[in-house]
């Protein structure tokens, strides 16, 4: 009976704490993941003419409300 | 005329016992709920044909090596289950190796919490183990091997029920493998009213949001990781575990699809068929006709249902503490029994909300079930071997 108890503890616990590990490690890997994602993936030829878009506008933006505020 | 009188005392017929006419027609059964209404074929139907093969009188099909004269009196099946079961064990293993090469861990890495209810539901697994110890106590020939191999039923995993009976109690082996299969083809009548009986109408209807993608770096580490972390701890698992994640890394890789398909289609079949035959061949009638099998029967059925009950109270346990809730009809598919305890979930989800779609998200405690039923066969054979 004491060796069935010592079982039941030692499986529930082992298959637990096991996945609970797992669990730690999908984290911990999808952190790493993210991060070699935003470092090693340059940007497509799209998204470089959508950036310098955007610049654009954003400097034009800039400019038109400056002339505005010395207006 | 003696000749013919000898002849006729020679022939199977006149040494068919009514014993093993009801398990010839308990195996017709078997390949009828195959063929006819599609129960588990590729598991139902070879154990038919093996049940109706072994039972057949003065055949010599099941002999065992150790048992003939010279290996040239063993039967076919008696060497395949010498050697693919009980000497080697290594059929278990290479149907591991299939199911990982068709296993995407994808919707477990997305929502890695549902591994937990993998965990969970393997306390039928305990529950079936003192419930053997329990009958062994009042008479009946179950110790504490016997116990475990009873009670890894709960985990609902044909291969590692295998397995591990192999290793511990061979003589109950073709018992709980069958019991493990028939009760994994009976997901569909017995998960479903304990679902509804442990879960409410409203819980019943929670929408999970899909799942995100997950990168193939995250999906290569995975199987890397389980296989070092858990065969350190649980080195007797390692049969089990390393084929499975091995599979699993072939079909991840992507650079090997020759390997990826010969594992999951030509290698699981022809293990299947094997597997499959030996098992049904170890249902003689002398092994079935008993008290102990009707208790193993009970107890196996008390494991199922206790598994996916403890999948769906945990999953309504963790909804206590989580912001974002699960629908707890995720939580009966940690009992394994791949993918269709998976599919129970999602229909049952279906059935009180058409607007969830639980098939993804349960595939994580599906899997996780597998895994954690293979540690804990692996803790069973460290301690009690």
């Amino acid at each position: 009976m004491i060796q069935a108890a010592y079982l039941t503890a030692i499986g529930m616990g082992t298959a637990f704490g096991l996945l609970l590990v797992l669990i730690s490690s999908m984290v911990v890997t999808k952190v790493i993941a993210n991060r070699i994602d935003r470092v090693s993936s340059p940007n497509t030829f799209d998204e470089n003419e959508e950036n310098i878009r955007r610049a654009t506008a954003a400097a034009v933006a800039v400019s038109i409300l400056k002339a505005k505020a010395t207006e | 005329m003696q000749e013919l009188l000898d002849f006729i005392a020679t022939t199977g017929l006149a040494n068919l016992d009514w014993r093993n006419g009801i398990m010839i027609v308990v195996g017709l059964v078997f390949i009828y709920l195959a063929i006819r209404n599609e129960w588990e074929p590729y598991e139902l139907l070879p154990i038919g044909l093996g049940i109706v093969a072994a039972n057949l009188p003065l055949t010599g099909l099941i002999t065992l090596p150790s048992q003939s004269a010279g290996f040239q009196e063993a039967g076919i099946f008696g060497v395949l289950f010498h050697y693919g079961l009980s000497f080697w064990n290594i059929l278990p293993p290479i149907i591991f190796l299939g199911i990982g090469a068709l296993t995407d861990f994808g919707p477990v890495i997305a929502n890695p919490k549902t591994l937990i209810l993998g965990a969970a539901a393997q306390v039928g697994i305990f529950i079936a183990f003192w419930g053997a110890l329990f009958a062994g106590y009042l008479g009946l020939g179950f110790g504490i091997k016997e116990a475990a191999s009873i009670g890894i039923i709960g985990g609902a995993d044909g291969p590692t029920t295998i397995f591990l009976s192999a290793r511990l109690a061979p003589d109950i082996l073709g018992v709980t493998a069958v019991i493990a299969y028939s009760y994994m083809a009976a997901v569909a009548f017995i998960q479903p009213p304990l679902m509804k009986l442990f879960t409410t109408a409203k819980e019943r209807q929670i929408e999970m949001k899909p799942p995100r993608a997950v990168s193939k770096l995250e999906k290569l580490v995975f199987p890397n990781v389980a296989l070092i972390a858990i065969i350190l701890i649980v080195p007797k698992s390692a049969p089990l575990i390393a084929m499975f994640m091995i599979g699993n890394l072939f079909r991840e890789s992507g650079v090997v699809p020759r390997l990826t398909s010969a594992a999951s289609n030509e290698i699981l079949n022809i293990a299947t068929i094997f597997l499959m035959l030996t098992v049904g061949t170890q249902l003689t009638a002398e092994r079935v006709f008993d008290l102990e099998t009707i208790v193993i029967l009970g107890l196996g059925l008390v494991a199922f249902s206790c598994g996916t009950v403890g999948g769906l109270l945990f999953a309504r346990l963790m909804n206590l503490f989580l912001k974002e809730k699960i629908n707890p009809l995720i939580g009966s598919a940690g009992v394994s029994a791949v993918p269709m305890a998976a599919r129970i979930s999602h229909h049952v989800g279906q059935e009180a909300n058409p607007k969830t779609f639980l098939l993804p998200h349960a595939m994580g405690p599906n899997v996780a079930g597998v895994i954690g039923s293979a540690v804990i066969a692996g803790v069973f054979i460290s301690l009690v071997n």
